[in-house]
């Protein structure tokens, strides 16, 4: 165990550490490819970026499985909390898996069941977190962006005036380092451990996961999500996600809980 | 006799499991919200008093405190074999008047609670913070908080706190909407917020039934915890609390003032602290029961 000013001599030293190296990765120059349309009547605030404060959730099958799959019973649960069937979110439908990897992910699949780190109710990465069937709110200021998941209160800090601290780091959730492209809001997520899935049909990733992710604000209600994910050592070449996010509506509407290890261990 | 409190976490930096507790300034020692209400401090845009920023605990440090035994009374865990070998201090008090106005079935409870505290045969006598539940006010603050108080964030029509220990946060609305439904049980509770003067003001229920501290002292289904986050000097924020809840207690009681003072490191961060990912506790305190059978 360490003090607390130990703890905090720690991260002095990591930051000076950080700043020294001026540890800028290189950032997956995927093009924006959906900018706010010229319509988006969205409130501005101070900073003049897009606003994307609010309550938002995905609606489709993506959590299931990233690719298209038909409607299907999943090992262990009665038929009426199968899988709803969906087309893919990945573009293309493939994921390029090197040849072990897609033996693993296979694997994976076959296993799903108790596999899945979801099922252990442990933090599921990105950009899985997002397209849970559960809702988010994006607090947004101008140096930093937080994002509260309803999911086992998963948080993530996007920091919009710093670079990624030097690692090697491994996060649940990784680290996140956002810029703005214009009107769209760029998200740069590395250090991730290599235990986290995308989906509950196996699809998986090392801890050399890239993450980048685009929120473009196509109007009040919608922002397009789209997700570059590159891996050297499980994929051929990066690949695409995308998706849209719907504004949660509702005049109530807030984060409530989805504590999932205290339900199973409430019994 | 065991003693687990293994918490782990696959962060290479984020040490988690270390709560630290120590003295707090006794009420009355301190400026009062009163005596500082007037001053004029720095303001959001939307015109807040400006509490944003990360904050640090200025109770004084003992090094490696493990935090069985931890009472906000002080009172009651002599008898911990922790504190009887010298390798737990007892614990200041966080409670004015020092005692919970517990009625007579409560106080009961909270003993039975304390006597299996150190050999706990029953999962009700397991602290769920060691289960890395979240703990809600005031407690988050309080004991979580106390290592690391939160990061605070204010937006037009709310306050955002954002602690490290188990990635906990609370959303405050400022908009003067009601709580949510009273069925719906939450363990970080529902909270909303006013500001008066240079006071944020945090109503919080809907709080589902749980402890204060890690020594059995406990709230029922009826919780109401009035928080009061006082703005003192532009880098001092003053804590109190007025708890009641009548299934438990005979009266409200209140929580000491707790002292805050802005943190001003420069490139200062939170880590990410995750907790049940790595949490073993269960499967040492209960060998082969149900519960130490969740995947993890």
């Amino acid at each position: 165990m360490r003090t607390h000013s130990e703890r905090g001599f720690e991260l002095r030293a990591w930051f000076l550490a950080a700043l020294a190296a001026v540890a800028v990765l290189p950032l997956a120059g995927m093009p924006a490819v959906s900018q706010a349309s010229e319509q988006a009547s969205s409130p501005r605030p101070r900073d003049r970026k897009p606003d994307l404060s609010g309550i938002w959730q995905v609606v489709n099958s993506a959590h299931w499985d990233l690719q298209a799959h038909p409607g299907r019973l999943f090992p262990g649960l009665p038929p009426r909390f199968g899988v709803s069937a969906g087309q893919s979110v990945v573009e293309g439908n493939e994921i390029p898996y090197q040849p072990w990897a897609l033996k693993k992910k296979q694997e994976n699949y076959a296993n799903r069941q108790t596999a899945d780190p979801e099922a252990s109710c442990f933090l599921p990465g990105v950009p899985r977190i997002t397209y849970m069937p559960y809702p988010f709110q994006i607090f947004q200021t101008p140096k930093q962006i937080t994002i509260a998941y309803e999911f086992v209160h998963a948080e993530r800090n996007i920091y919009l005036d710093s670079p990624h601290p030097k690692g090697p780091l491994e996060f649940w959730m990784g680290d996140s380092r956002g810029r703005w492209e214009g009107e769209t809001l760029v998200v740069d997520v590395v250090y991730f451990n290599d235990r986290t899935w995308f989906d509950r049909a196996g699809n998986f990733h090392s801890e050399e996961l890239h993450v980048v992710e685009r929120y473009s604000l196509v109007d009040r209600d919608h922002i397009n999500y789209e997700v570059t994910i590159e891996d050297p050592k499980v994929f051929t070449r990066p690949w695409k996600i995308s998706m849209p996010l719907y504004r949660r509506v509702e005049p109530k509407v807030q984060l409530l809980e989805f504590e999932c290890h205290a339900y199973a261990d409430e019994g | 006799m065991r003693h687990h409190y293994v918490y782990s976490t696959s962060a290479l930096v984020a040490v988690v499991g270390i709560v630290w507790l120590a003295s707090v300034p006794a009420a009355g020692q301190v400026p009062t919200a009163a005596t500082k209400a007037t001053w004029d401090p720095p303001r959001t845009p939307d015109g807040q008093p400006d509490i944003q920023g990360y904050w640090a605990n200025l109770r004084p440090l003992e090094g490696n405190l493990p935090f069985f035994g931890y009472s906000i009374t002080g009172e009651g865990i002599e008898a911990h074999d922790l504190v009887a070998s010298g390798r737990v201090r007892r614990y200041a008090n966080m409670v004015v008047g020092g005692k919970l106005p517990y009625q007579p079935w409560a106080l009961a409870k909270r003993e039975e609670y304390l006597a299996n505290h150190n050999t706990p045969k029953k999962l009700e006598y397991v602290d769920t913070r060691l289960r890395c539940f979240l703990t809600g006010p005031p407690r988050l603050l309080l004991d979580s908080g106390s290592a690391e108080p939160p990061q605070i964030f204010q937006m037009p029509g709310y306050v955002l706190m954002l602690y490290e220990w188990n990635h906990g946060y609370q959303i405050i609305p400022l908009d003067g909407s009601p709580h949510v439904e009273a069925d719906i049980k939450l363990y970080q509770g529902d909270s909303r917020g006013r500001w008066e003067g240079n006071t944020l003001v945090i109503d919080v229920t809907n709080m589902k039934p749980g402890w204060f501290d890690n020594s059995g002292n406990f709230f029922g289904s009826s919780l109401h915890v009035v928080e009061r986050w006082t703005l003192v000097d532009r880098d001092t924020l003053h804590y109190e609390a007025t708890v009641e809840d009548p299934t438990v207690f005979t009266s409200p009681w209140r929580v000491a003032v707790f002292t805050m003072t802005r943190r001003k490191e420069p490139g200062y961060e939170q880590l990410e602290a995750p907790c049940h990912e790595g949490n073993h506790t269960i499967e040492h305190v209960f060998p082969g029961s149900w519960v130490s059978t969740v995947p993890r």
